[in-house]
């Protein structure tokens, strides 16, 4: 346990002293600030449809898809093709603890993305009354839709050498649970396959549970295990030189 | 040496496809069970979608099936707006309701007629529904189909000859008991029988829209009644059945009064514990007098006249009469008294009450009432204010209910308070739940005005501010970089 704290605390800092995560940063609050302002006019200074109408439009939906893969697409790609992944091997520190190390730092860099637009909130209930519970509840289906979404990251990173392949490639897988939520047009209300799409899909839980308020137990389990399944399956990639 | 090699890899490769078996294998199952035993908890403000026990009693409690159908043709207007937000939190609610039990409740189907237009004429023939049924949450169970309309679900308040500029409002939250009282309704076998008295010159119960009950009808057939008409001084007989029959005292041409034999078989109806609902005529007598005066209920002669304001700041006396006090320990009014009502009659009677019967809904101080026919004009002898408008009694059994106006019923006239409160008598009269009941909460109001200040500052904070912390911090890392190195 604790060489995977601190080999996360050696990413995290990877990632905080790199130029490109402060662009990141720097856009992703430009882009996701501007997105709240323009919510907050168009729900006319509603508050209680504001956390709903912040974290659920397409610039949200584009922000959740596309900065994991950024932020994991070099976590593992990089450390293969500098060579140093093997180095860090013969320090005696497991597949999986340098696959969890990876996934946490990304996820906690991720968080910490979403953590800066609170003083946005903050202001926000200097002059109202903000619903803490639905941004509670929003923060937590970020949290846990953000992780399936770096873990699928972070398996593309061991995937492939090259980052922006890897970028490309977990795009498109999360882009492929994203879309998940279309299926249900195939279907009718009360149909147990529209239950279970509603299962899986990232967008129903967020955009009509947990920005709402509610909070499902599927939700992290779905997410939880999901999110084991695909470190597990990044673990045995690694291990593949191996066999 | 090398074939030990291979084997090796070849057992590690099997353990590995086995290992991921087996996860996925927990992972499917852990998935099944959750979405078998799921846990829903509202965090948000007022917890309004938390599935109380009460809730899931109601919900088991249902012998069948609900199937739940919800066309959605909204104005985009501000009134629209606000109309399509009841519906929606209504579909919320439902759908909420269906997750706690899906095998009493199906998920609710919403279908917008005009994007979706196709779809809504199969559903539409499927249910047998009206091309203007929409709008309405239309729950199904077996052949039976109750609707709930916009008004039931909420209390609007929108714009007023006073306040032009007044934007519509949800003043009351009634989403959860409605639907509540209509899940109760919908799985009940037996009909509200409601016979509607004809013959005298009433308008007929079918027709053109304009000039006939129809609206009236359909409205109450979607609260699960059954409807018909009964030529009273023909059959001179009410059925058994009946559970409430309804005189409504006007029509196209004259009324004629109710004979003495309609008025004899109506004293039997309510001995026999029926319910008898009148709507008085705006002039003359409708024959049940004598009962009404049994009951502790007279007509006085003239009509309600009040003070009305105009578009334009401009006030002037009319007999629009409006009725804003209720009593609030009535069971016809108790759920209503909560509200700030307004049930508008134009022109309504204006009744006396006594032993045992009980005013229901009366006119503020500033209403008279007029004797002299013609244009009304406020003096000194005319009674004052206030002027009941609705009474009520218990005769033996039964039940009688008598409104000083009749045209509410009329198409135009059938729509907000008028509509409510008329519902609300003919629930009580008839001794079922016709209507919704419950009173419904005050919405939480979160909402900021969003004045140049706000908008400036959240701008600047969201555009600037912000990201400027961002690119401050990168360009203090490049430093202490720069400088490390």
């Amino acid at each position: 346990m604790s060489r995977v704290i601190s080999l996360t605390r050696r990413d995290l800092l990877g990632l905080f002293v790199s130029p490109v995560a402060w662009v990141i940063i720097f856009v992703f609050l430009l882009v996701m600030g501007l997105t709240f302002h323009l919510s907050l006019l168009g729900v006319d200074g509603d508050l209680r449809q504001l956390v709903a109408a912040t974290y659920g439009g397409l610039v949200f939906w584009f922000m959740m898809l596309v900065i994991p893969p950024l932020v994991a697409m070099r976590a593992l790609a990089e450390e293969r093709r500098l060579g140093s992944l093997e180095m860090l091997m013969t320090t005696g520190v497991s597949d999986a603890a340098v696959v969890i190390a990876k996934w946490l730092a990304t996820w906690v860099f991720f968080l910490f993305l979403w953590i800066c637009l609170l003083p946005l909130w903050a202001l926000l209930s200097t002059v109202g009354q903000v619903d803490l519970g639905a941004l509670f509840s929003a923060h937590l289906g970020v949290a846990l839709v953000g992780a399936g979404f770096c873990s699928t990251g972070i398996l593309a990173s061991a995937v492939t050498s090259h980052p922006l392949a890897s970028a490309a490639l977990a795009i498109a897988l999360n882009m492929g649970l994203f879309l998940i939520h279309w299926l249900r047009f195939l279907y009718q209300p009360g149909d147990l396959q529209l239950r279970w799409i509603d299962h899986f899909s990232a967008v129903h839980h967020l955009g009509d549970e947990l920005t709402r308020g509610i909070f499902d137990l599927r939700i992290p389990v779905w997410w939880g295990t999901f999110t084991i399944l695909m470190l597990f399956v990044t673990t045995k990639v690694l291990e593949r030189r191996r066999w | 040496m090398s074939d030990f090699i291979i084997q090796r890899r070849r057992k590690a490769r099997i353990h590995v496809v086995l290992q991921l078996l087996l996860l996925l294998w927990i992972v499917w199952v852990v998935n099944v069970w959750s979405f078998h035993q799921s846990i829903r908890i509202d965090w948000s403000q007022g917890s309004r979608m938390e599935v109380t026990a009460s809730d899931r009693e109601l919900l088991e409690a249902l012998p069948r099936m609900v199937e739940v159908l919800v066309p959605l043709d909204i104005d985009p207007s501000a009134s629209g707006r606000v109309r399509l937000r009841v519906l929606s939190q209504a579909l919320r609610w439902l759908d909420e309701l269906s997750q706690a039990a899906p095998g009493a409740l199906r998920l609710p189907v919403s279908v917008d007629v005009n994007r979706d237009g196709d779809r809504w004429e199969v559903l539409r023939s499927q249910r047998g529904l009206e091309a203007d049924a929409v709008n309405r949450i239309h729950l199904f169970c077996g052949e039976r189909r109750l609707s709930l309309d916009v008004d039931d679900l909420a209390l609007i308040r929108g714009t007023s000859p006073l306040e032009p500029e007044q934007l519509p409002v949800v003043e009351v939250d009634r989403v959860r008991e409605s639907i509540e009282a209509a899940l109760r309704q919908i799985v009940q076998d037996q009909l509200t029988e409601i016979r509607i008295s004809q013959g005298s010159g009433e308008l007929p119960l079918e027709g053109s829209r304009g000039v006939s009950l129809q609206a009236f009808c359909d409205d109450l057939e979607a609260r699960g009644a059954h409807v018909t008409g009964v030529d009273l001084t023909l059959d001179g007989v009410i059925e058994t059945d009946t559970d409430l029959l309804l005189v409504i005292g006007g029509g196209i041409g004259r009324f004629e009064p109710l004979g003495a034999s309609v008025r004899r078989a109506i004293d039997r109806h309510l001995d026999n514990g029926g319910g008898v609902l009148v709507l008085l005529p705006s002039t003359g007598i409708c024959g049940l007098e004598d009962t009404m005066a049994a009951a502790g209920i007279s007509v006085l002669p003239g009509l309600v006249a009040e003070i009305t304001a105009l578009p334009g700041a401009v006030t002037r006396p009319s007999y629009a009469a409006v009725g804003t006090r209720l009593d609030p320990f009535h069971p016809v009014t108790a759920s209503l008294a909560r509200d700030r009502i307004m049930v508008r009659y134009m022109p309504s009677r204006a009744l006396q009450v006594s032993e045992p019967a009980t005013a229901l809904l009366a006119t503020g101080p500033g209403a008279w009432l007029e004797r002299e026919p013609g244009n009304p004009r406020r003096q000194r002898e005319e009674t004052p204010g206030p002027q009941i408008l609705a009474a009520a009694a218990e005769v033996g059994a039964g039940r009688l209910v008598v409104v000083g106006n009749w045209s509410t019923v009329l198409p135009g006239s059938w729509r907000l308070d008028a509509r409510r409160f008329l519902l609300a008598c003919c629930d009580w009269a008839c001794g079922r739940d016709l209507l919704p009941a419950g009173a419904g909460r005050e919405p939480v109001s979160n909402r900021i005005e969003l004045d140049d200040r706000i908008r400036r500052s959240f701008f600047w904070t969201s555009s600037a501010v912000l990201p400027g912390c961002a690119l401050l911090g990168g360009l203090l890392m490049a430093w202490a970089r720069r400088k490390d190195s």
